[in-house]
């Protein structure tokens, strides 16, 4: 009778352990995986993990700034697959670290346009969304206005062969030029 | 207003709002600690409608830390924000340079503040000098 008990006992907490543990042994399951294996099958398994509501966003990690901010630097490094789990789970941010995503993905666009322009395909934007991935500025222009003008004219030089992206291409031009309106009110 | 702190462990930072159009909200910006003479006063500006519906950041007192990252000039998080996350004072001009966050900046005009880059390295200055604890004071509605 003992001996059936303690079989009954470890079978339970063996259970029960398998059971903790299975959400995070799936590959590819939270933000984490990405930086240590920055493949499709790793974005794969988060993107089958991600519902896009707040518990979802707890479930995979993407509520901590340390794991959603190392994402955020290897888009600004370019990295494909980490641009496709910050487009997954940006909804999830907040603040600075939303702000560092749009600067980071205006960085990923001024490299490679064209791909860029082929991955938002797969996902839901609102125009609002585009165009803060693709208008947001890098820190490193701040305060300069030339700058600034020249690369919003570059990314919107680069736009020029999507027709269904023309309104972005003027936002940037209206951003332009209200840079350079201010240039002239400080002469 | 002015904060002073008994035990002089304390920069305050004081975020007054009070110019609104459709895309932001400006205002003053003044930096002081009892335990050095250095004072910064200056300007701010935040994103009128950033995408947590819940930001800007309402007005009260938040307790701050210097967010420290490699590759980027410090930064200046608000501690315990409702219903938001990150919440910083960094670099920025213009309000799709902040979500939901407070730029500084030496001047100001409409939807713009100038010298981020100086208004941030005067307030890191004082902070750091300071040493000790950081509050950040918002007054004005969002």
């Amino acid at each position: 009778m003992k001996t059936a008990l303690i079989v009954l006992v470890s079978s339970v907490a063996i259970l029960l352990g398998c059971a903790a543990t299975s959400a995070q042994d799936r590959t590819g399951a939270t933000i984490q995986a990405i930086p240590t294996a920055p493949t499709l099958d790793t974005y794969l398994g988060l993107r089958s993990a991600f519902h896009g509501d707040k518990d979802s966003c707890r479930e995979v990690g993407a509520n901590t700034s340390e794991a959603s901010a190392v994402i955020v630097e290897m888009i600004e490094g370019g990295d494909a697959v980490a641009l496709r789990a910050g487009l997954l789970v940006f909804r999830c941010w907040d603040g600075g670290l939303l702000g560092d995503f749009f600067r980071a993905t205006g960085q990923y666009f001024d490299r490679e346009p064209r791909g860029f322009v082929g991955l938002l395909d797969g996902y839901l934007m609102s125009r609002t969304d585009v165009q803060s991935l693709v208008a947001t500025l890098p820190e490193g222009a701040v305060d300069d206005l030339d700058e600034q003008i020249r690369i919003l004219r570059s990314r919107r030089a680069s736009l020029a062969s999507y027709s269904s992206f023309s309104w972005l291409a003027t936002e940037l031009e209206n951003e332009a030029l209200r840079r350079e309106a201010l240039k002239a009110q400080a002469r | 207003m002015r904060y002073t702190d008994p035990y002089g462990l304390d920069t305050t930072i004081a975020i007054a709002r009070d110019t609104y159009t459709s895309n932001s909200v400006t205002g003053t910006i003044s930096v002081s600690s009892d335990r050095i003479a250095d004072t910064f006063s200056g300007y701010h500006l935040e994103n009128r409608r950033p995408p947590n519906p819940q930001l800007p950041v309402p007005a009260g007192t938040y307790d701050a830390f210097v967010d420290q990252r490699a590759g980027r000039k410090d930064r200046i998080e608000l501690f315990n924000v409702p219903n938001a996350t990150d919440v910083q004072i960094h670099l920025g001009n213009f309000p799709n340079d902040a979500e939901g966050c407070f730029l500084p900046g030496t001047t100001r005009a409409a939807d713009f503040v100038g010298n981020s880059a100086r208004a941030m390295d005067a307030i890191l200055d004082i902070v750091k000098r300071d040493g000790g604890k950081i509050k950040v004071i918002v007054s004005g509605g969002p």
